[in-house]
């Protein structure tokens, strides 16, 4: 389990490379989907995960579509136009920057 | 918070379809899932948090403009209701104290340890506690405040809400054009504000002067407005730039 603020400062690219380029999630669909692929070794609570996509909504980066499942409404979400641009941009610098961090790490060892 | 209800209903419900997959009764089912979500006071954090990233920057204009606004109406009114103005500076005085204290004793709570904040802080704090002593000092003992006093305290008031709100922006964003902006929408408000006080003083106490730097107020006002709406364009074109670079 990592630290909150480790989460909360990689959580953007996490949501917009799960929603490139053409993909429609729901809150609780994002979160199984990041605990599926990281083996649970991530784990994104709710606390952390709709404070930021309502933040990239008001930025204009995702949408939101209701649709009713039975009686209740279920959010989806997915990339606006600027959002599939600003995803791209932001999985490419974020994967730089892990491998900068990669390097750092191997080379700052005694 | 419109929307986020939704999602955490739907949240809690599909939760709780998980659980009842694995076998448990609807009321355990239920009750796993709400544990998950940590009961109601989760909840309340998380629409806390969720209102304070979409708001923090309009927040943070807003607080500005409410502290002009009171500095120059408590300013204006005591001078409107008093025929002389040594009354008008203990009530101003009294009043701004008691808010700047409380203020400082409600974020004293809060503040983070972080040493140039908590200066800040404590400076914004004390500047206008230490004014309003000396000042009613002075008052009592040499009656001598007049109009450069008004203008000192007023300015005192001005510099100890401004490095409050230094210290917030600095918490929040640390980039020197943000600092910029909101400075520039500070000035323009005390200056912009500045007219229709001057204009209703002059309309009900014609006999006291305070038309002094009118143009020089509005003067300077409209270019930090102008200033104020160009400068957070600098700020994204510097990203942009340096982001295409690589």
């Amino acid at each position: 389990m990592y630290s909150k603020e480790l989460i909360r400062g990689t959580i953007n690219p996490i949501i917009l490379k799960l929603l490139y380029p053409d993909r429609k999630m729901y809150g609780y669909e994002i979160c199984q989907r990041v605990k599926e692929i990281t083996n649970e070794e991530l784990v994104i609570r709710e606390g952390s995960l709709y404070p930021a996509l309502h933040k990239l909504m008001d930025n204009g980066l995702i949408r939101v579509e209701e649709v009713m499942i039975g009686n209740r409404p279920r959010r989806y979400y997915e990339l606006t136009k600027a959002g599939k641009l600003e995803a791209q941009e932001k999985t490419e610098e974020f994967s730089r920057f892990l491998k900068t961090m990669q390097l750092f790490l191997k080379k700052s060892t005694y | 918070m419109p929307g986020l209800d939704k999602d955490l209903l739907d949240h809690l419900l599909c939760s709780t379809e998980t659980y009842l997959a694995e076998g448990h009764s609807f009321s355990d089912a239920y009750r796993l899932a709400y544990q998950d979500l940590n009961g109601d006071e989760p909840v309340k954090t998380i629409q806390e948090e969720t209102v304070l990233a979409l708001n923090e920057r309009k927040n943070l204009s807003r607080n500005m403009m409410v502290y002009a606004v009171i500095i120059l109406l408590l300013t204006g009114i005591s001078k409107l209701l008093t025929p002389v103005v040594n009354p008008a500076i203990i009530l101003t005085c009294i009043t701004l104290t008691i808010f700047f204290i409380y203020h400082g004793i409600f974020q004293c709570r809060k503040a983070n340890s972080n040493r140039t904040n908590t200066l800040l802080f404590l400076l914004a704090t004390s500047i206008p506690v230490i004014t309003v002593l000396l000042f009613l000092a002075i008052e009592f003992k040499f009656q001598l405040v007049g109009t450069t006093g008004w203008i000192l305290l007023v300015m005192s008031f001005a510099i100890s809400v401004y490095l409050k709100a230094v210290k917030d922006i600095l918490i929040m964003d640390r980039t020197i054009f943000t600092l910029l902006h909101y400075t520039l929408k500070f000035i323009t408000a005390i200056c912009l504000l500045w007219i229709p006080l001057v204009l209703c003083l002059q309309f009900f106490r014609p006999d006291v002067s305070v038309s002094f730097f009118l143009d020089d107020f509005v003067l300077l006002g409209v270019s930090s407005f102008i200033l104020s709406i160009v400068f957070p364009k600098f700020n994204d074109f510097k990203f942009n730039s340096r982001s295409n670079l690589n």
